[in-house]
């Protein structure tokens, strides 16, 4: 015993002290130096009267000083405490709706602070003092909560090393280029090369600090080519190269990355990570993050002919109006499996027994499973409660559960199918609705695992064309489509992938834009002034065959869309919306602009391989049931 | 010096804290899991919450609902690396409540970085579990 103590106190006395290794302080010496820049822009604003333009560009100058520095700590600050980051640097004066990690928590508000918007604030006339003293210093206080003991003991250990390299690199892929967190525009490629300088530093401490954890020399080569091929970048930010920087680069690194979190045996302590998965080798991979349960009740099955059968009873459901009413109505009314899962030719779908049209246009199920909330509103946590709210809902399939139940199983072949199957839900001693919105959910979650094109591309395993080339960097750059679509599904959910943003873009009611869209969108269910006519941002994936656009279907050609971005949304054809998050200012695109956008957009187009629809329904003891259709009449 | 007197110190505690444990537990935990008749009602396996006399029927009844579901649950994703086997029977350990800290128990243990994804247990199921682990009766082994 007293050798296993006194051997502890040796192999304790000779390890070397981690808390002065050269990754340590390189990590307490930008922090220190940080903290100082601060508390000197903090002293100048108290010390200025911002009575004239030179003083308030004096401020402004210091801001971005400040900003820069900041950019040097961006690496673990975003990652190590995501709160204190955003009030360091949020990108929103407001943020109504925070990202919570288990969906069925109230989402929150919360008053952002930071330099990006001191910075557009001093852009405002008749400045108050004290309101840009609050924004920056906020940031002051969040930045000491970086010199917790919770957060630097994480410096010790390689983990949160590579996790939040991960992050840095998903980031570079999406926001960092874009302009997402840095409104003026000339100053987003200086930012990003300091930036990029400043964490290759960051590479070199650990790798001292970590030789057993180090970074490869394929990686450390690639970046080093990464930081040349942005600094050889025009100086002009609309001509920044985004295919060939994130193709070239950004993804590969991304990719050693991965396999390093793999080799050293990283894990996870923070829910930064909660959704990512260490086995997605590329950020273009429909594995990159796991996104909704698409199994549902049957989540821990795993046997393949199990799961077959599960798949073979969704796709019944899906076709089988017995899930309505009126027996007359099935999901694939709406949601056209020969129409990528919508309606191309409807507006809005008919309301439930030809009771005058639905508010919203059908939105396509293929990658509903990447959203974080489902429906445009972001009304539902997950796909079977989304699509049990169909069911039931008057105006939709005007059922109600106890009778789709008890029709469902008046089939012999769902009841024998249903009882096999609930040996796989021990916790249930019945078929529930559970059961049967878990098969459809399976069922067309399927269809959303295929790749398109542009991501074949990006994972070098084909050229994109130089319009689709071109049109994506437009995308990324002059159009500001990225800022809140993001890579790789093109929707509102980015980096780390547990949250989905709603946007205020101004839909009109009509083409004439005689008003806005009179559907008040999430304040539905968050009433809040900023989510008054607030959408749930949707992925552009598929998005040329599954018109018409917007939530209620008012644009029916991607031109029209395109024009109405161009153009300002809602405020910039004239809408008065106090609260839009799109700029109202025109985007000043270019006719060949326009058409490799849409290239681009046509780029991911999925490669799905649809099935054709059953030939026949279950029969049911009720005879009366029998003469429903596939598919339903309507 | 200071420091290596201070690590010696807390060196031999946990030697010797050790080793008080492992003569302790065992024959004490066994007899009483062991004395719980498998057919016991789950009523029979928890203990109410200290507010239960304000409990509605209803209440009351999800509270069971929940308590029986966290138990299948239970056995199902967590029991093979949890449990423990004390003179050959399985036996289910006291958590502590900082232990039992709800979501963040996805994350806070390497081992549960794959197992405890949601894609493997639900929001609800994991409530019904910490439920279950929370008001079972204690078997006296802690974990």
């Amino acid at each position: 015993m007293v050798f296993i103590a006194f051997a502890i106190v040796i192999a304790f006395s000779f390890t070397p002290n981690e808390i002065e290794n050269s990754y340590f302080l390189n990590y307490k010496n930008k922090l220190n130096s940080f903290e100082k820049v601060e508390s000197e822009l903090v002293a100048q604003i108290n010390e200025s009267d911002l009575s004239s333009t030179s003083k308030i560009e004096q401020i402004k100058s210091k801001i971005l000083a400040v900003r820069t520095q900041f950019k040097g700590l961006d690496f673990w600050f975003r990652y190590l405490d995501p709160l204190a980051h955003k009030k360091i640097n949020g990108p929103l004066p407001v943020e109504w709706e925070t990202e919570v990690f288990e969906k069925y928590e109230k989402p929150y508000k919360r008053e952002g602070a930071g330099y990006t918007l001191a910075l557009q604030y001093l852009e405002e006339e008749n400045l108050d003092k004290n309101t840009l003293l609050s924004l920056v210093t906020q940031s002051l206080q969040a930045t000491k909560a970086y010199q917790a003991d919770s957060i630097t003991d994480e410096l010790k250990k390689h983990h949160h090393f590579y996790l939040c390299n991960r992050l840095y690199l998903l980031n570079l892929a999406t926001i960092y280029t874009t302009g997402f967190d840095c409104p003026e525009k000339e100053n987003i490629v200086p930012e990003l090369m300091a930036m990029m300088k400043d964490v290759n530093e960051i590479y070199s401490s650990f790798n001292q600090s970590f030789p057993t954890y180090s970074l490869n020399t394929n990686y450390l080569n690639l970046y080093s080519q990464a930081i040349q091929f942005v600094t050889n970048q025009p100086k002009d930010y609309l001509q920044f190269d985004h295919y060939n920087f994130i193709r070239n680069f950004i993804n590969p690194l991304f990719t050693i990355n991965q396999q390093l979190i793999i080799k050293y045996k990283v894990y996870s302590k923070s829910f930064v990570d909660y959704s990512l998965n260490k086995q997605a080798t590329s950020i273009f991979s429909k594995g990159l993050y796991n996104g909704q349960n698409i199994k549902g009740i049957f989540l821990r099955v795993n046997d393949e002919k199990i799961l077959a059968e599960i798949d073979k009873l969704g796709k019944l459901l899906f076709y089988d109006p017995i899930l309505s009413g009126n027996n007359e109505r099935s999901c694939a009314s709406c949601h056209k499996p020969t129409q990528f899962f919508t309606d191309t030719v409807s507006t809005t779908s008919l309301q439930y027994n030809f009771n005058g049209f639905l508010e919203r246009n059908t939105p396509t199920l293929l990658n509903a499973t990447y959203n974080h909330l489902i429906m445009l509103d972001g009304k539902h946590i997950n796909l079977q409660n989304q699509t049990k709210g169909v069911i039931i809902s008057p105006k939709e399939m005007g059922a109600n559960e106890a009778e789709v139940l008890q029709k469902v199983l008046s089939c012999n072949e769902y009841k024998t199918a249903f009882t096999e199957l609930l040996k796989q839900t021990p916790t249930e001693k019945e078929i529930t609705m559970e059961h049967l919105v878990s098969a459809i959910t399976f069922y067309y979650s399927k269809f959303s695992k295929y790749n398109s094109p542009f991501d074949d591309a990006m994972n070098l395993q084909a050229n994109a064309t130089e319009n689709v080339q071109q049109g994506f960097n437009t995308f990324m750059g002059k159009a500001e489509c990225a800022t809140c679509h993001f890579a790789p599904q093109f929707n509102g959910v980015k980096p780390p992938y547990v949250g989905s943003e709603f946007e205020v873009i101004g839909v009109p009611k009509d083409l004439k834009y005689t008003g806005i869209s009179e559907d008040n969108g999430r304040y539905k269910i968050n009433p809040a002034t900023e989510t008054l006519n607030a959408f749930r941002t949707g992925t552009i994936r598929n998005a040329a065959n599954t018109k018409p656009y917007m939530h209620n279907g008012v644009f029916n050609t991607m031109e029209q869309v395109i024009d109405f971005y161009n153009t300002g949304g809602g405020v910039g054809n004239g809408l008065h919306i106090n609260n839009q998050t799109l700029s109202a200012d025109s985007l000043h695109l270019t006719a060949i602009e326009k058409t490799n956008l849409i290239a681009f957009i046509n780029s991911l187009n999925e490669q799905i391989p649809f099935e054709k629809a059953p030939n026949k329904l279950p029969k049911s003891n009720n005879k009366t049931l029998n003469k429903r259709k596939i598919g339903g009449t309507y | 010096m200071k420091t290596i007197i201070t690590i010696t110190f807390i060196a031999f505690a946990i030697v010797f804290s050790n080793c008080k444990a492992t003569k302790n537990t065992s024959p004490k935990v066994a007899q009483t899991e062991a004395s719980q008749p498998k057919s016991l009602a789950p009523e029979q396996l928890f203990e109410l919450p200290y507010d239960s006399a304000t409990m509605t029927d209803a209440q009351k009844k999800q509270f069971v609902t929940d308590f029986e579901k966290g138990i299948i649950i239970y056995n199902t994703v967590c029991a093979n690396c949890h449990n423990k086997l004390v003179n050959g029977v399985q036996v289910v350990p006291d958590f502590s409540l900082p232990q039992l800290m709800d979501y963040e128990m996805r994350i806070q243990y390497p081992s549960h970085e794959n197992k405890l994804t949601e894609t493997n247990l639900t929001a609800l199921e994991f409530d019904q579990v910490v439920h279950y682990l929370r008001y079972k009766k204690k078997s006296g082994v802690h974990f």
